[in-house]
C-alpha cells in the first residue's frame, strides 16, 4: 500500500515520450504486483502457461517494458533485500487480506459473478520467489540491469536518483518521497489507454512526474517534516493515527513543528510502535552504494526460449516486443536538449 | 490588430517548412517589436528558435501582443501555395479566430486557417558553450547529410584545424564529407577548440532541407554539446535557428 499522500502532493502529467534518455529506477516489487493484479483472464484468472505456472507477471515485465524501452527509457529494475523489522505487520496483514480475499474470489466465482471475482482476484495476488527469480532471469535475456536492494527497494532505488545513476524512481507508492528521492515518477508501467476497475470505462493513463524539492516548497515543511506526516498518516511500519489523513497531519505537523512534540499532545499515546524508529527507516535507509548499471543488447533466442518455449507465450507477439528492445537499444545514447535549460 | 506584410514569401516557406516536421502545433507571438516562436519536439530532442523583428517586413502593424496557436502542417500545405517571389501579407481575423495568408503576385490570392489553442508556456533559451563555428554551403551540407543516410542514422559532425568533416559508419558501409579550408563551400572557420559531436541524421535533414542549395548556414559544435544551425533570414535581420541534442555513447 505504501503512505497515502496523494492528497497534498501536485502531480505533473507528462508524455512517455518526454522521458526520452532518462534511467529510470524501478520498485521491482511493486511492478510485479501491479501487473500480477491487472494482468488476469477475463473471470480474474491468471495467465498460465501449459504446466499451469502463472505468467501474468512475465507478460507484464516483457511487454510493458519493451514499450518504454522503445519510448527511449533506460530502466534499472530494483528488488527488495530484507525488510525492516516493523514490517512484519504490513506483511502478515497482507498475507491476511490476501487469503480472505482469494476465499472470496473461489465463492463469486462458483456463483457466477465474474466482475465481482476480478475484483477479488486482483486482491488475492502475491508474488512469490521463483516469480522473482524468474523476472531477474528475463530481465538478464532483455539486456537489462536490475540492483538487489539489502532492505526496502524503494529506498534503494531513491538512492540512485540521490547518487544521480537515474533520474527519477518509478512506483506507484509515495514512500520513495519519503526516502528522499528527488524525482518519483507514477503510472510508468501502466500508461496507456486502461479499462477502469469493475467498470466497462477507459481512461488515458499518462506518467505523473513528482518533484521532491518543490513537494517541499508548496508544503512549507522539510524532508524530516514530511517523514513526521507520513507516520502519522501511516506507513507500512506503522498503523499511523485513527482519523489524520494527510491534511490534518500536514495541519498537524506545521502547528506542532514534529512528531517529538507531538507525542507530548493527546495523540502522543496513540502511536503503537516508536515514531522515531519509523523515522529512521526514512532517514537513514539501509542502501548500498555496490551495485552496477550496464544496459547490453536483448538475447532475441533467449527470451525465446524462456518465454516461448518454456513459458507457453505467442512467438509473434513475443517478437513484436524483441522489436522494440532492438528499437529502443537502437536509439540509446539520444541525449535530450533539457540538460542545457539553466 | 494584426498585419504584417513581407516582399518575399520565401522566409516564412522556410520557417515553417524546417520546422513542419520537428513539431505539430507551434505558438506565434506578434508583439509591436516583430514575431517570435520558439519551441520544442515532444522528445525534447531538438528546438526551434524563431524571430522576425518589425523592420524585416515592409509593413508591420501589431497594436496588441497576441499568441497564435498554429497547426504547421496546415500552415505548411498553405504556404506551399506561394509562388516564387509572391508578395505575403498575414493577417489575423479576430471574428473568425482565423490566420489569413494572401499572395499578391500575377494575382491576389487569399487562404486561411482557424487558429487553435496551445499552451503558453515559455521555453527558456539553453546555455551553451559552443567551441568553434563554421559558416558553410546549405546545398553542401544537405548533400553530406543525403550520403550519410545512405550508411546509417547517425552522422558524426567535426570542426579542427583542416575544416569541415562529416562522418557515418555502421556496417551498411561508410560515408565523408569533406570541407578543408579554401574550399568555396566553406565560407567561415572559428575555432576556440577543435569539437565533435554526434547527431541523429533524420533530425538535421529534417532541419535543413528546407534551405535552398544557394544559402549558407552558421554550424556551432562543441564536443558532445547540442549543435546549432542558423539559417539566414531576412539580410541577417531575423533568426531561424535550430538545436539538436548529440548522441553520446555511454558504456
Amino acid at each position: 500500500m505504501g503512505v497515502q499522500l496523494g492528497d497534498i502532493v501536485t502531480k505533473q502529467k507528462v508524455e512517455l515520450e518526454q522521458l526520452r534518455g532518462q534511467v529510470v529506477a524501478i520498485d521491482a516489487m511493486n511492478s510485479l504486483y501491479q501487473f500480477l493484479s491487472i494482468i488476469r483472464q477475463r473471470d480474474g484468472e491468471y495467465l498460465r502457461d501449459s504446466k499451469g505456472r502463472i505468467t501474468s507477471h512475465l507478460s507484464g515485465l516483457f511487454y510493458r517494458t519493451a514499450n518504454f524501452v522503445e519510448a527511449g527509457i533506460h530502466p534499472v529494475y530494483v528488488f527488495d533485500g530484507e525488510p525492516p523489522r516493523l514490517k512484519a505487520r504490513t506483511v502478515e496483514q497482507r498475507r491476511v487480506a490476501r487469503t480472505e480475499a482469494a476465499e472470496e474470489w473461489k465463492r463469486a466465482l462458483e456463483e457466477g459473478k465474474v466482475e465481482e471475482a476480478k475484483k477479488f482476484a486482483q486482491r488475492a495476488g502475491r508474488v512469490d520467489e521463483p516469480m522473482i527469480k524468474q523476472a531477474q532471469t528475463l530481465l538478464g535475456y532483455m539486456g537489462l540491469p536490475w540492483v538487489q536492494a539489502p532492505g526496502e527497494g524503494e529506498a534503494q532505488a531513491a538512492h540512485l536518483v540521490q547518487r544521480g545513476d537515474a533520474w527519477a524512481a518509478a512506483s506507484q507508492d509515495f514512500d520513495s518521497l519519503l526516502f528522499g528521492a528527488p524525482t518519483l515518477v507514477r503510472n510508468l508501467a501502466i500508461t496507456g489507454r486502461r479499462k477502469l476497475p469493475g467498470k466497462d470505462v477507459y481512461i488515458m493513463v499518462s506518467p505523473e512526474v513528482i518533484e521532491l524539492k518543490s513537494v517541499l516548497e508548496e508544503l512549507g515543511v522539510t524532508q524530516e517534516q514530511l517523514v513526521d506526516i507520513g507516520i502519522l498518516v501511516g506507513t507500512d511500519y506503522n498503523e499511523g493515527i485513527k482519523g489524520i489523513g494527510p491534511k490534518k497531519a500536514l495541519e498537524l505537523i506545521k502547528k506542532e513543528g514534529s512528531i517529538e512534540k507531538i507525542a507530548g499532545t493527546e495523540f502522543g499515546e496513540k502511536f503503537e510502535v516508536d515514531p522515531l524508529e519509523v523515522r529512521e527507516i526514512f532517514l537513514k535507509p539501509n542502501v548500498t552504494d555496490k551495485y552496477k548499471l550496464k544496459w547490453g543488447e536483448p538475447d532475441p533466442d533467449g527470451i525465446k526460449r524462456f518465454l516461448c518455449d518454456e513459458h507457453d507465450f505467442s512467438e509473434s507477439r513475443v517478437q513484436t516486443g524483441i522489436d522494440k528492445l532492438t528499437k529502443g537499444r537502437a536509439e540509446r545514447g539520444q541525449v535530450s536538449l533539457k540538460k542545457w535549460f539553466g | 490588430m494584426i498585419v504584417a506584410k513581407m516582399a518575399d514569401s520565401k522566409v516564412w516557406k522556410i520557417c515553417i517548412g524546417a520546422t513542419v516536421n520537428l513539431i505539430e502545433e507551434a505558438a506565434f507571438k506578434f508583439t509591436p517589436e516583430g514575431i517570435k516562436m520558439r519551441a520544442m519536439d515532444p522528445s525534447h530532442i531538438a528546438l526551434v528558435d524563431f524571430e522576425l523583428p518589425a523592420d524585416a517586413f515592409v509593413e508591420y502593424n501589431v497594436k496588441q501582443p497576441a499568441v497564435l496557436g498554429i497547426n504547421l502542417a496546415e500552415m505548411y500545405k498553405i504556404v506551399s501555395r506561394a509562388k516564387a517571389e509572391d508578395e505575403l501579407i498575414i493577417e489575423l481575423d479576430q471574428e473568425r479566430n482565423r490566420l489569413g495568408l494572401t499572395f499578391k503576385g500575377a494575382s491576389t490570392r487569399k487562404l486561411s486557417l482557424p487558429l487553435i489553442d496551445v499552451g503558453e508556456t515559455e521555453l527558456p533559451e539553453p546555455k551553451i558553450q559552443f567551441t568553434a563555428t563554421a559558416e558553410v554551403s546549405a546545398g553542401v551540407l544537405q548533400d553530406g547529410l543525403k550520403d550519410a543516410e545512405v550508411v546509417g542514422d547517425n552522422v558524426r559532425f567535426e570542426l579542427n584545424n583542416n575544416g569541415f568533416f562529416i562522418t557515418a559508419e555502421s556496417d551498411k558501409g561508410t560515408a565523408e564529407l569533406k570541407l578543408v579550408k579554401g574550399d568555396k563551400a566553406l565560407i567561415k572557420l572559428n575555432l576556440k577548440q577543435p569539437a565533435r559531436a554526434t547527431f541523429n541524421i533524420k533530425y538535421l535533414s529534417d532541419m535543413t532541407k528546407a534551405a535552398s542549395s544557394t544559402d549558407t548556414m552558421i554550424i556551432s559544435l562543441g564536443t558532445d554539446l547540442p549543435i546549432q544551425l542558423d539559417f539566414p533570414v531576412a539580410e541577417g535581420k531575423g533568426r531561424l535557428r535550430f538545436l539538436l541534442a548529440p548522441r553520446i555513447e555511454a558504456e
